[in-house]
């Protein structure tokens, strides 16, 4: 049956949330946390167990969403795949090293220089393969595919009529490679050696577009919308100047344009701030690409994209994880009212949502939309 | 003071730094003078950074060329016997539950470029860590730094501790990094919030 969260609700949550992602007012604003292990906390779980005892995640994760009457969109239970995936990204344990979570401490990367200046003509050469260790987690990753295999996902958001936040997934080059030399190595490569650094994001453009091959392959679903999380947080403004960012657009924008072609809509989830170089994705076309803002100002979002891409996002953890309840809702109550108009917008948070969100404030942004976000007919 | 130098410093020319500070060396010019030469590069690069010219890029550059131009000034300083005057030391690490260590790192080179001494506690730090570091009774400032929202409460073990043992008005504390935010310092009657590590440098010529 699917899920009503309001009386006056007149949708359910994917005709809701798809009327947004194609610029159209749905019936009201959707709600669309995107959880990483909060679930844990809410229900007396250690994030530990919650990351891995994926049966008990979903447990979990059902728990909230009955505590809270559902959510309009499914962001997924226990994270681990991800980080035993042998794709190329910055969570995987096959390229970087991680702690996993021990207790309520979540999951911390240990950045460091992994590949050296010297290497950029190998990376060029031959990819990210001679950064590829640890096989022996290749055995692991199957056995956790397994295990999500056997949960029921599937049945129970197709009975509610609800839609995953992503089906799948890729970093650009120039995010793995900022991984691989470390933040300040890659920083100081983007000022003194930039055209290597373009010439290496180039040479592996090809090699990422394939890990999205198999993963379109294994997850499309026909008739339905999907989304591909296109995820990169280093070469924001807050870090390089919009012309070192320029020199980066043409690969990101032939990987938005690889996606496209595949019928996906481009989940942008661009950590840090973007505001500065926006008008670059005003070249996409509309209803084909959506945002899930960090610290870019979503307002100015508006502005710049609102005429062809969805938004959501930009509320801090520092409000959502410490603020009070009141805090929360008047943030939320503020983002709604200056953008919901004309659609194309969801509330969400800044990437994913604190551990430590306390029940009050997750419920203040669910309330915040029933309260200010139905579109008036 | 050269010229030449203090503008290769400012325009991130690395080769052409460490040649004039090599040929500095040969011509046996007061190390420190030359140290003062890259300080004013330095300077210039925050400036730079301040009128939104140069970005966090470019001063992680500059902190970059720095370290390698005082690498090669280290052996004559050493085999001299000079101690570099330090504007100050500074206690710095990231709190306990929180590994990531990027912004410290950045900052914690820039001041040093900047004329700071530093102690780098590391990662993790357990409060009673900082406290004893805080004894020595040059220091002046805390600098704590976090990337998750949940090492926001070791910052207050930290100073629950430092007020248990009498120290809290010894130091300045200062906070940074993603986790942080101007209100949530002034939540937790910190001293100061740096939001950038060029503020973060103001803060502590403001502090020492």
């Amino acid at each position: 049956m699917p899920l009503k969260q309001h009386e006056n609700e007149t949708m359910t949550p994917r005709e809701r949330v798809e009327a947004a992602l194609a610029i159209k007012e749905p019936d009201r604003v959707p709600f669309t946390p995107a959880f990483h292990c909060a679930q844990a906390r809410l229900t007396g779980m250690t994030i530990e167990e919650f990351f891995f005892d994926i049966p008990k995640s979903f447990e979990a994760v059902k728990k909230v969403w009955e505590m809270l009457g559902g959510f309009d969109i499914y962001s997924g239970c226990s994270p681990i795949l991800g980080y035993y995936a042998p794709i190329p990204n910055s969570h995987s344990q096959l390229y970087f090293d991680w702690t996993l979570p021990k207790g309520n401490i979540p999951e911390q990367m240990h950045e460091r220089e992994i590949m050296k200046r010297e290497d950029y003509d190998l990376v060029i050469q031959e990819g990210f393969e001679p950064f590829k260790r640890r096989p022996e987690l290749l055995n692991d990753f199957g056995k956790i595919l397994t295990q999500f295999s056997k949960l029921d996902t599937v049945n129970w958001l197709k009975d509610m009529d609800v839609m995953n936040l992503s089906d799948v997934f890729i970093e650009p080059p120039v995010d793995m490679i900022s991984f691989l030399r470390s933040f300040n190595k890659f920083l100081t490569d983007v000022v003194e050696i930039p055209e290597k650094v373009v010439e290496a994001c180039e040479a592996t453009e090809g090699e990422l577009l394939k890990t999205l091959d198999f993963q379109f392959q294994a997850f499309r679903r026909k008739d339905l919308t999907q989304m591909c999380l296109f995820g990169f947080s280093r070469i924001a403004t807050n870090f390089i100047s919009p012309k070192k960012f320029e020199l980066f657009w043409p690969h990101i924008k032939r990987i938005t344009e690889y996606i496209l072609k595949n019928d996906f809509i481009v989940q942008f989830h661009i950590d840090n701030d973007y505001t500065d170089v926006l008008e670059y994705f005003t070249e996409f076309p509309k209803g084909k690409i959506m945002f899930h803002l960090d610290m870019t100002d979503i307002f100015k979002a508006k502005e710049i994209l609102g005429d062809r891409a969805c938004l959501m996002g930009n509320v801090p953890p520092q409000i959502t994880g410490r603020g009070s309840p009141k805090e929360v809702e008047d943030y939320c109550k503020k983002q709604i009212e200056g953008c919901m108009e004309g659609g194309g917008y969801m509330l969400g948070s800044s990437c994913v949502l604190p551990d430590e969100i306390p029940v009050a404030n997750l419920k203040a942004m669910k309330d915040s939309v029933m309260k200010y976000g139905f579109y008036k007919r | 003071m050269n010229k030449e130098l203090v503008t290769a410093m400012a325009d991130l020319d690395r080769s052409k730094v460490l040649e004039i500070v090599s040929n500095e060396i040969e011509k046996k010019t007061d190390p420190l003078k030359i140290i003062d030469c890259l300080s004013e590069g330095v300077e210039l690069v925050g400036r730079y950074f301040e009128k939104k010219e140069y970005f966090l890029a470019e001063l992680i550059t500059g902190g970059d060329i720095f370290e390698d131009a005082f690498q090669k000034l280290k052996p004559i300083l050493e085999k001299n016997d000079i101690v570099l005057q330090s504007k100050g030391k500074i206690v710095i690490g990231t709190v306990q539950g929180d590994v990531h260590d990027i912004g410290k790192n950045i900052v914690k080179t820039i001041l040093i470029a900047s004329g700071f001494s530093i102690e780098d506690l590391g990662v993790d730090v357990q409060p009673e860590k900082f406290i004893e570091a805080v004894k020595q009774p040059e220091i002046k400032i805390l600098a704590l730094s976090a990337l998750l929202t949940i090492a926001i409460d070791s910052v207050k073990d930290i100073i629950r501790l430092l007020e248990r043992e009498n120290l809290r008005e010894k130091v300045r504390i200062i906070i940074g990094g993603s986790a942080f935010t101007e209100d949530i310092a002034y939540k937790l009657g910190v001293d100061a919030f740096g939001k950038d590590p060029r503020e973060a440098v103001k803060l502590c010529q403001k502090f020492i």
